[in-house]
């Protein structure tokens, strides 16, 4: 039962760190919009903000890719871990019918 | 992947690169939401002067200080992102802050000081009256009122202020006196600690309350003194009282070191925790004329005196 819960918090926390990485993302892309709109009253502010979201979005799409390992290796895991007791229960279960 | 990584590599150096001209031309400002849309943050100081002002009215956002300087008239300096209201009459300065409907935005990259006021006073001129009501912190230096009414949701702290009457302090704010004299204290706050150190209070009847917070008072001079604290230790040492002092917390220490043992009458009574004073387990001493009493209450907590 504990690995059950284990694993239910492991789903929790990775879609908690998604839904965080989602909404930097966005205020990325906003503060990118906004530097954009700056330009033409305030050059160098414009620059600055957009120089901010393009450093964020640049580190997100480095990240990505790892991201993506990572969420690859975990649901390998999980599979692996799933096969590993649905075989335990299905043998066991076996065993008792031959018992008889 | 290959190509998202490339991509990713590509933008991270053009923004760095972007972002560190933005901060060499000096671009790096916060902005706020005005209008339907972000505008840069005026940040520059504006300052404006007043002749004759007895009476000083404040109601502001900002960070309040108030301090001496050898000119001859009130000059008031603002450094922020809202505007001053400013109306002087009959001798009487009444400053307001409009805030701005929206808020703030910045990257945290730059050097970014809160909104302040800042109001010179002649050195030479005492002020009859002094109210303000800021949720920043308030700081005055080295001048003389005949009255001061401080809410706060920020530090207050005084120091070499000198009161006439009886200084009123409320709000959510912490206390610090460092060299006040005044007819008597009277502070009040939610939620705030209190350090008063070498002042004078020895015409009234003064009480600190707070519902949550310390109280550490050295080397000072009170008539009559009442302390609350709902939740919180009492350190008070080197107190002179001419009356009484009433200490009560409902959930700490109280430690008092005395300067003098003789003449004074002292009750201690601790629901769960031990009394113990001049080193003696007992909740009550007297001695000589009892002149001065004192008397501290803790609900859960111990109690010493020496």
């Amino acid at each position: 039962m504990a690995i059950f819960g284990v694993i239910f918090g492991m789903v929790v926390a990775i879609l908690g760190v998604g839904l965080a990485f989602t909404i930097f993302g966005i205020i990325a892309i906003i503060i990118f919009i906004i530097g954009l709109t700056l330009l033409a009253t305030s050059f160098w502010t414009g620059i600055y903000y957009i120089g901010f979201g393009l450093l964020v979005i640049g580190i997100y799409l480095i990240l990505i890719p790892f991201i993506r390992w990572i969420l690859m290796l975990i649901l390998h895991g999980t599979s692996l871990f799933f096969r590993w007791l649905y075989t335990k229960i299905v043998t066991r279960r076996t065993e008792k019918r031959g018992d008889r | 992947m290959k190509k998202t990584l490339i991509s990713g590599i590509i933008l991270t150096i053009l923004g760095a690169v972007l972002l560190g001209l933005g901060i060499l031309h000096h671009g790096d400002h916060n902005l706020i939401w005005h209008d339907g849309g972000f505008k840069i943050e005026d940040a520059s100081i504006k300052h404006a002067t007043f002749k004759e002002v007895h009476n000083l009215k404040i109601n502001a956002d900002d960070e309040v200080q108030i301090k001496p300087y050898a000119g001859s008239q009130i000059k008031v300096t603002y450094r922020g992102t809202n505007t001053l209201d400013y109306q002087a009459t009959d001798h009487q300065l009444s400053i307001n802050d409009n805030s701005r409907n929206g808020f703030t935005f910045n990257l945290g990259l730059g050097n970014f000081a809160p909104s302040t006021i800042t109001i010179y006073v002649p050195s030479t001129s005492k002020l009859n009256k002094l109210i303000c009501n800021t949720s920043g912190t308030v700081s005055i230096t080295d001048l003389n009122f005949n009255q001061i009414h401080l809410s706060s949701n920020e530090d207050v702290d005084l120091h070499k202020v000198n009161v006439k009457d009886e200084l009123q302090v409320s709000g959510y704010s912490d206390l610090e006196l460092r060299q006040v004299s005044a007819a008597s204290l009277a502070y009040d706050s939610s939620d705030g600690d209190v350090t008063i150190n070498d002042s004078k209070f020895i015409k009234g009847s003064s009480k600190i309350l707070t519902s949550d917070g310390d109280l550490e008072l050295n080397d000072s001079d009170f008539k009559q003194l009442k302390l609350v604290s709902d939740d919180g230790d009492l350190n008070l040492n080197r107190l002179s009282i001419s009356e009484s002092l009433t200490g009560r917390t409902s959930d700490g220490d109280i430690h008092t070191t005395l300067k003098d043992s003789r003449n004074l009458a002292i009750n201690a009574d601790s629901d769960d925790g031990h009394a113990k004073i001049f080193g003696k387990n007992t909740n009550y001493y007297h001695q000589g004329s009892q002149k001065t009493h004192y008397s501290f209450t803790s609900s859960d907590g111990n109690i010493i005196v020496r």
